[in-house]
């Protein structure tokens, strides 16, 4: 396992600022990231978070403002992006169109100088590879989305790069093909053993997928972690309110006990928590409570609520609380036995939270 | 083909008459025209049979076919140098963002709306001043400039067309700038250097006012020999020099659509 720990891609205050039509616009501002060899790594993060520009930095196509940015430990920033040992798979594919599949896929290993035998074995292995047999001779306009999304992976991978940079390349397939790909992206990047960095602004995209995320804001990084530790420790409002659905409520760390912690919330009641998130004694807090993590019951200790609406989903039912004018609570409860609902619209129902569903947050 | 119904512009009521009328007032005096390169008579506006003679009369001219080679000359040169120019320009128009971008855009449209007879008199001023002699050459020259930006506009407007990622893709496998141009850029490119070239080639074969004030002696084109006929008189021998002249410039258009077909 020891080279899993080695990073494959370090940036270090890698700035970047474009001149807009307003004035300067900061895309990174001193992001610090460590991608490590073999792994699926991922950028999430809304548009316009700087995700997009932190990829394109690293192929090659924007000259960072300022900072460092290393590929196995050697500085790369000054590289045109044809001497760099990193391949792309654009969000629009950007095949080629006056070329056949297989001319495609070839692409690089010809640029490499390549015998053409060698090209012509590896783009037949490339296409096994992403299912696409027998497609070589054909045009990429004669291939439906979800194909020519697989040549582009093909071109990419068929050059064995140290890196494969992947630029929401599933945003423009349907739900089923896009589960299907994600599947596909999965088993390659294990099969390869290259390093993926996949950018998207799909949570549920990066959650199934990583072996890391990084989420982004605004330029800046905000948290980095497995996906378990994204969706279970969000450290921030942003994170915990990007990443899945999140109940946050604001009010005071009031007591602390022998092994647990008192919080007084503004909506009234206390909470019981066991992290205190750096604050002390007194401190105003915004928590943090997933709604799968979070239990109704009619009578009982627990927070008061008015159950405001039911929504049936299927696999599960979600009630939309309230404790007072100011907030709102989401409950989420899997549906195990029957389909009818527990509660009815208008009731008063306590919520309970065990103390580890609580997070709380930095700002 | 519209069917009729599809298009909306059919509600409206005498939509075809007008149509009609258009076409006729474009195309009747061209038809016309080539009808009377057959007339036996002498006098072009009088009908008294049908005949190839003036054909045969042009093409025995030897002031003619002499008019024919400095158009086709002139035309090829002005073609090439002038398409030349414009891939050049329309790359760095399109793949760098500098200051005065807008500015250098007007400038370079800037011919098509400069009345020719200005453009006609600066350039044999200049000419002059720098004491070049008039012929053959100077008539390239002043055709060269004058065509860029009808060579210019198709091309720039494929570039825009072009998504900028492709190039990036090349270069991201491995191609070198200069690679990058030649298997990715240029292929994609040609449909636009095609037609920039076949505009500019028949805007050069075509161009009359320039041409007369530049031309010097022995640098006749056809456009300037055929006006020198026109003051003589109209003859079917002129009706014959024009309707070949559109002739090959049906064949060109015909030929730059089949390789725009045949690409695709």
């Amino acid at each position: 396992m020891e080279s899993v720990s080695e990073a494959a891609i370090e940036a270090r205050r890698l700035t970047k600022v474009f001149d807009g039509p307003g004035g300067e616009v900061r895309a990174l501002d001193n992001v610090d990231l460590i991608i490590r060899k073999n792994e699926f790594f991922t950028l999430l993060g809304p548009s316009g978070c700087g995700k997009t520009t932190l990829l394109r930095l690293v192929a090659g196509f924007e000259q960072p403002s300022g900072g460092e940015l290393l590929m196995d430990g050697e500085a790369i920033a000054e590289r045109p992006p044809h001497r760099r040992p990193v391949n792309t798979v654009f969000q629009s594919y950007a095949l080629f169109p006056h070329m056949t599949v297989a001319e495609n896929v070839g692409f690089g290993l010809e640029m490499m100088g390549r015998p053409r035998e060698e090209i012509g074995q590896r783009v037949e292995r490339m296409l096994a590879l992403v299912k696409l047999e027998g497609m070589g001779p054909r045009r990429p306009n004669q291939l439906s989305g979800g194909q020519q999304q697989r040549v582009a992976l093909a071109r990419a991978l068929a050059n064995q790069p140290k890196v494969l940079l992947l630029d929401e390349p599933l945003s423009a397939l349907d739900f089923k093909l896009r589960k299907e790909m994600q599947i596909e992206l999965k088993r390659l990047q294990s099969e390869t053993g290259i390093t993926f960095v996949f950018v998207t602004h799909d949570q549920e995209e990066a959650l199934t997928m990583s072996d890391r995320i990084a989420v982004m804001s605004d330029g800046n990084v905000l948290q980095i972690g497995s996906p378990t530790e994204i969706y279970e420790h969000p450290t921030s409002r942003f994170v915990a309110d990007f990443i899945g659905e999140t109940n946050l409520l604001t009010g005071r760390l009031s007591e602390r006990m022998a092994s647990s912690l008192r919080f007084e919330l503004d909506s009234g009641g206390l909470l019981e928590g066991q992290e205190d998130g750096g604050n002390e004694t007194g401190a105003r807090v915004t928590l943090a409570v997933r709604p799968e993590r979070a239990e109704i019951s009619r009578e009982g200790s627990g927070l008061a609520a008015r159950i405001e609406q039911i929504v049936y989903f299927g696999t599960d039912t979600h009630y939309h609380l309230r404790l007072d004018e100011q907030t709102p609570f989401v409950v989420r409860h899997q549906n195990r036995s029957g389909a009818t609902s527990r509660f009815s619209q208008g009731e008063e129902v306590r919520v309970t939270i065990s103390p580890d569903a609580i997070r709380v947050l930095q700002d | 083909m519209l069917k009729r119904g599809s298009n909306p512009l059919w509600r409206f009521p005498g939509v075809a008459p007008t149509a009609l009328i258009v076409f006729a007032y474009l195309y009747l005096p061209i038809f016309i025209l080539i009808a009377y390169s057959f007339n036996e008579n002498r006098l072009a506006t009088i009908w008294t049979g049908f005949t190839f003679d003036w054909y045969g009369v042009v093409l025995n001219n030897p002031d003619i076919m002499r008019a024919a080679r400095n158009s086709l000359i002139v035309a090829s040169s002005a073609t090439f140098m002038a398409t030349l120019s414009a891939i050049i320009a329309g790359l760095c128009m399109t793949r760098d963002s500098f200051r005065g971008q807008q500015g250098v855009n007007a400038i370079m449209a800037l011919p098509l709306i400069v009345p020719e007879i200005v453009t006609a008199v600066a350039t044999l001023l200049f000419f002059v001043i720098i004491g070049m002699k008039l012929g053959l050459m100077t008539v390239i020259i002043a055709h060269t400039v004058f065509c860029i930006p009808f060579a210019y506009l198709p091309i720039r407007a494929r570039l825009q067309g072009m998504d900028p990622r492709l190039e990036e893709a090349a270069a991201d496998l491995y191609a070198d700038p200069w690679r990058t141009f030649r298997r990715v850029t240029l292929p994609l490119l040609w449909p636009g250097i095609l037609s920039g070239a076949m505009l500019a080639f028949i805007i050069s074969l075509d161009t009359f006012v320039i041409t007369y004030f530049v031309a010097g002696a022995g640098a006749t084109t056809l456009p300037v020999y055929i006006f020198g006929m026109i003051r003589i008189g109209i003859t079917p021998e002129v009706n014959a020099v024009s309707a070949l002249m559109l002739l090959v410039s049906i064949a060109f258009v015909t030929l730059s659509f089949l390789i725009g077909r045949i690409q695709r």
